[in-house]
């Protein structure tokens, strides 16, 4: 086989050329691992994520979808909705059970109590994207299988009750009871029982009252949900949730508003998978960039080869094979950094124990593949289309045709982050075609600038500004990678920025106290009586916070209950002391039941007026606030609603420091706080959570910066000629740098005018529609001129670095 | 005859070991202020080599060159194993140097390729007298012309008046007429012999074309 040979000779002579050039291959296989670790590492961490997230759903909400619930619900509404059901009335219902809340003591602390008919909806222990597998399997009939602790009707599930083995055994109001699983000993207490246990444990309540109706409902875009979370773990959550089932008489809420801790998770998850995606982008382009700088340094051996009768599609073969080995290798360089990457990443994050493995699910595996092997290919024949002459009326009609494209992707942009319906998943479609405007728009961008002479400049700077400008084929991949990763960085820098700006003020303002302090309700009651008894020396005074969990049609609320005198209210930037008869509602709660300032609200049975709107960021479940002495309110089961003493407010007379220190000498069991420690936890966990976001945009900066590099190389030995003849004119280190300086300009210069729109429209989309849409939080923007400079900086030194190491290195 | 140029033992051989190939071998040579001297020989006989060599961005393996130019900080000035770096402002200031192809650099102004080179030999006050060349040459309505927007011929005119628009004492010309038609080649050549005749420059040219050849006072032959 002639040609067979001839195959292997070109390869050889490409693996040859590999060897010979050693740093252009090292550059290129790191940056191509760079980007499939990237691939990697955001894979493996929202995979993380959403194990973490599947953890925190009740195990007796995994299998429902939704909540009815309606005024003074009894057992005999339930039956009549089950005949309903059985009759074929419920489109799209495919199980429902009835749920009973309510709240007992245990141990001194209250137990909030919930129960469930396990026999109509088994809970689920397993992961929580199980359910939508079980639930198509389930319609009439629950699968009792899907309860991998089998049905045992005197089990409950445990939180905050202390370390309980699965197995032990308990004994709450008379009632033996078996423990089935716990988690978060230290958090609040919480038991999850069948509806009988649950019955027995709260006592003499009218027997057939009930708090709710829980169903599975299915969704029509399962499916799509199915796949985008095999794509990427949690990035569903940019899909809009299915629209309740209409149920006349009835009130039906979808399970994701009321368990705002998933939601929130899910919601971070989305904006990491996002910005994944946008890594994803960059790890491609420097791809194509690879490809196109292998291609360049062998232009003219391969021009000699076709002279010589060598048949093209057999030299692009030999190519590409050599480009499929580069990347292999590169492949399994970058699955070891990715994970490498991931690790580091969440253990940072404390998310992570030193020994769990990580996921390798094989969606991931197939992204690798595909990224190792189909988008190097895909390169080399979008290479063979690059390198083909173009005529200049060719060229500008491409242009055109890039700014009426440009101009229909930028109302596009506009269109999807401005319609509400299309939810978290339309405001990352906004960011994207806004990506897509700025690939479009960079090759007229570059016209522009090339009709520029830059006469101002020195003669070393114009030439290395026009060198950039002038070859728009070289170096539009890289250009456009790097004005991708600068233009994330310069949206996300500003989204978190304004977070935290906004998120300090609050904090500013709620913490009114010198001193925090916590403990058990005991503890806090015997403290609380020192103080007014003026046993604890230095202490000004005191301010109880109690809080209670209420449902207020159907949507949860964590209600506190303190002295909102005017310096109380004013934590909440409320000027003038809350009327005994009003409420101020957090932004999230205030969202969920479309209430804003003046409205009224039926709370627990008494009707307040929301007096104002406060942000809550970090108030997940929606958070209210009512004076201690607004009238009593009732739970759903009509009984008095119990409030738990949770924490103190102190002042100090003097330097609250040594007031802490004093009291948690003499008082050990209570943990105490200056207003100061809660600032800096506070930020430190807001900056934490951030570091993720702030990893990857950074390791997209660093594909960028490689791609860049090999970009400059590229250009660097098609313009070798006129190096060469600067050389015999004598052109020496300085003039050099002042040429790969010009260069920098220019990508600078290309970079502002693409990526700094480019990144505030991310962060107007973010602050203004992603966060709305994902969290309920709205956050001013803010311009911080860093959140610009940095990345622009970093362009600026990736392009003088890579200038002068491609020159050094390649081309001379 | 007082001289510009010197070469004492100049060798240069490339590769190692069994695959080293010798291209000059104790070669000596004097040029003398504003003679012309044409290299002729064999490809590989090593007239690109020994040009590169006296143009500093070659290292020579053994051998001296000296060049006495008062342009240059010291003079004479030895080199032979001195590197590119170090050559450099010989070649900004003492040397012209014209290629068979690509002499100009594609993105500067023919204007700019002329200020380019001033500026390298700081010898900005040439000016006038570089476009004086230029319009001499016919071509001073090309100064805001990008080299693109030339003819082959046109290109090698520039390149020539670039390279002497510092008045450097030895120019260096390797093939200039090898890509041009034989009319382009006539023009290229009257330009270069009148060019440095004005300027009082030596010339060393290598060239297949034996025309080219007799015109210079010397011809030597390598290989």
């Amino acid at each position: 086989m002639p040609n067979a040979s001839l195959f292997a000779l070109l390869l050889r002579a490409q693996l040859r050329f590999a060897r010979a050039t050693p740093l252009t291959s090292l550059s290129a296989l790191l940056g191509l691992a760079l980007g499939i670790a990237s691939i990697v590492a955001v894979h493996q961490i929202c995979e993380q994520i959403v194990r973490s997230l599947d953890a925190v759903v009740p195990v007796d909400l995994r299998a429902a979808t939704h909540r009815a619930t309606r005024a003074e619900l009894r057992a005999d509404d339930y039956f009549e909705l089950r005949r309903q059901w059985r009759a074929g009335d419920l489109a799209g219902v495919r199980s429902l059970a009835p749920q009973l809340e309510g709240r007992r003591s245990y141990q001194g602390r209250s137990l909030a109590i919930s129960g469930i008919d396990w026999l109509a909806m088994p809970p689920i222990s397993g992961r929580a994207d199980a359910q939508a597998d079980d639930a198509s399997q389930n319609n009439p009939a629950p699968n009792a299988s899907a309860t991998d602790a089998g049905p045992i009707f005197n089990g409950v599930y445990v939180f905050g009750l202390g370390e309980q083995a699965a197995g032990a055994r308990l004994t709450i109001a008379g009632q033996r009871l078996t423990v089935l699983g716990t988690a978060d000993p230290q958090g609040a207490a919480r038991l999850i029982a069948d509806i009988e246990v649950a019955q027995a444990l709260l006592g003499p309540t009218p027997a057939d009252r009930l708090s709710a109706v829980l169903l599975q409902v299915a969704d029509p875009l399962e499916g799509v949900r199915r796949a985008l979370n095999r794509f990427l773990p949690g990035f569903d959550a940019g899909l809009p949730l299915p629209a309740p089932p209409a149920i006349p008489g009835w009130q039906v809420q979808d399970l994701a508003v009321l368990l705002p801790e998933q939601r929130f998770g899910r919601s971070v998850l989305f904006n990491l998978g996002a910005l994944g995606t946008l890594s994803i982008l960059v790890a491609w382009f420097l791809m194509y960039q690879t490809a196109l700088l292998w291609f360049r340094r062998q232009e003219p051996v391969f021009a000699l080869l076709r002279q010589q009768g060598t048949p093209q599609p057999l030299l692009f073969a030999s190519f590409s094979a050599a480009l499929l080995l580069l990347s292999t290798l590169a492949a399994a360089l970058g699955v070891v950094l990715g994970g490498l990457l991931a690790r580091g990443l969440l253990r940072a994050l404390g998310d992570l124990e030193p020994d769990i493995a990580l996921p390798w699910p094989p969606a991931l595996a197939l992204k690798v593949i595909a990224s190792a092997v189909l988008v190097p290919l895909l390169s080399v024949l979008l290479v063979a289309r690059a390198v083909r002459p173009v005529t200049a009326q060719a060229e500008r009609r491409a242009v055109r045709v890039r700014l009426l494209v440009a101009v229909a992707l930028t109302l596009l942009a506009l269109a999807l982050a401005l319609l509400p319906q299309g939810g978290l998943l339309g405001g990352f479609a906004a960011i994207l075609t806004g990506c897509g405007v700025l690939v479009v728009l960079l090759t007229p961008v570059l016209q522009v600038l090339r009709a520029r002479r830059w006469q101002g400049l020195d003669l070393h700077l114009r030439m290395g500004v026009r060198e950039l400008l002038w070859h728009p084929r070289d170096l539009a991949a890289a250009l456009a990678a790097l004005a991708l990763a600068v233009a994330t960085s310069i949206g996300i820098a500003t989204m978190v920025q304004s977070f935290r700006a906004d998120f300090e003020l609050m904090l500013d303002q709620r913490l009114a106290d010198d001193l925090r302090v916590e403990g058990s309700v005991l503890d806090l009651q015997l403290f609380a009586t020192a103080v007014e008894r003026g046993a604890v020396p230095d202490a000004a005074g005191q301010r109880r916070y109690e809080q209670a969990s209420v449902r207020v049609e159907g949507v949860p609320l964590t209600l506190t209950r303190s002295r909102l005198d005017a310096r109380g209210a004013s934590r909440f930037a409320v000027a003038d002391a809350l009327p005994t008869d009003a409420v101020l509602l957090s932004e999230a709660a205030g969202r969920r039941l479309g209430r804003g300032a003046g409205d009224t609200v039926e709370i627990g049975g008494a009707r307040l007026q929301v007096a104002a709107l406060y942000p809550g960021y970090g108030d997940l479940e929606g958070t209210g606030q009512i004076d201690t002495q607004a009238p009593e309110l009732r739970d759903t089961l009509g009984q008095t609603l119990s409030f738990e003493l949770v924490r103190l407010g102190v002042d100090a007379v003097g330097e609250p420091r040594d007031l802490a220190d004093a009291i948690s000498e003499d008082w050990p069991t209570l943990r105490v706080a200056t207003r100061a420690m809660v600032r800096d936890r506070a930020v430190l966990i807001f900056d934490r959570t951030f570091a993720i976001t702030r990893a990857l945009t950074a390791v997209a900066l660093l594909v960028a910066a490689v791609g860049l590099y090999s970009a400059l190389v590229a250009l660097g030995l098609s313009q070798s000629r006129a190096h060469r003849l600067l050389t015999f004119m004598g052109q020496q280190r300085a003039e050099r740098l002042r040429f790969a300086l010009g260069r920098a300009l220019a990508v600078t210069c290309v970079t502002l005018l693409l990526a700094v729109p480019l990144g505030f429209f991310i962060a107007a989309v973010l602050c203004y529609v992603v966060n709305p849409r994902g969290f309920g939080w709205s956050v001013p923007l803010t311009w911080q001129p860093a959140a610009v400079l940095w990345p622009l900086l970093w362009a600026f030194l990736a392009a003088v670095l890579a200038g002068l190491l491609g020159d050094r290195n390649e081309a001379h | 005859m007082s001289e510009l140029l010197r070469i004492d033992g100049l060798s240069k051989r490339y590769g190692d070991g069994a695959s080293a190939t010798t291209v000059l071998e104790d070669f000596s040579l004097e040029i003398a202020p504003g003679e012309t001297v044409a290299l002729t020989g064999a490809s590989g006989s090593g007239k690109s080599t020994l040009l590169n060599l006296i143009a500093g961005v070659t290292c020579a393996d053994a051998g001296t060159l000296t060049l006495h130019s008062e342009r240059l900080p010291q003079s004479p000035y030895r080199y032979g194993q001195r590197s590119e770096a170090e050559t450099a402002p010989l070649r900004r200031r003492a040397l012209g140097y014209v290629f068979q192809f690509f002499n100009l650099v594609p993105t500067l102004t023919v204007g700019e390729n002329l200020a380019l080179a001033l500026r390298l030999a700081q010898q900005s006050d040439l000016w006038p007298a570089a476009v004086a060349r230029l319009e001499a040459m016919g071509l001073g309505d090309r100064l805001e012309r990008f080299p693109d927007g030339l003819s082959g011929g046109e290109q090698q005119r520039v390149a020539i008046a670039r390279a002497l628009a510092a008045q450097p004492p030895l120019l260096l010309a390797d093939e200039p007429t090898g890509n041009l038609d034989a009319s382009n080649a006539e023009i290229v050549v009257e330009t270069l012999w009148s060019s440095v005749a004005a300027t009082g420059a030596a010339l060393l040219i290598a060239t297949h074309d034996p025309a080219v050849a007799r015109r210079a006072d010397r011809q030597l032959v390598l290989g």
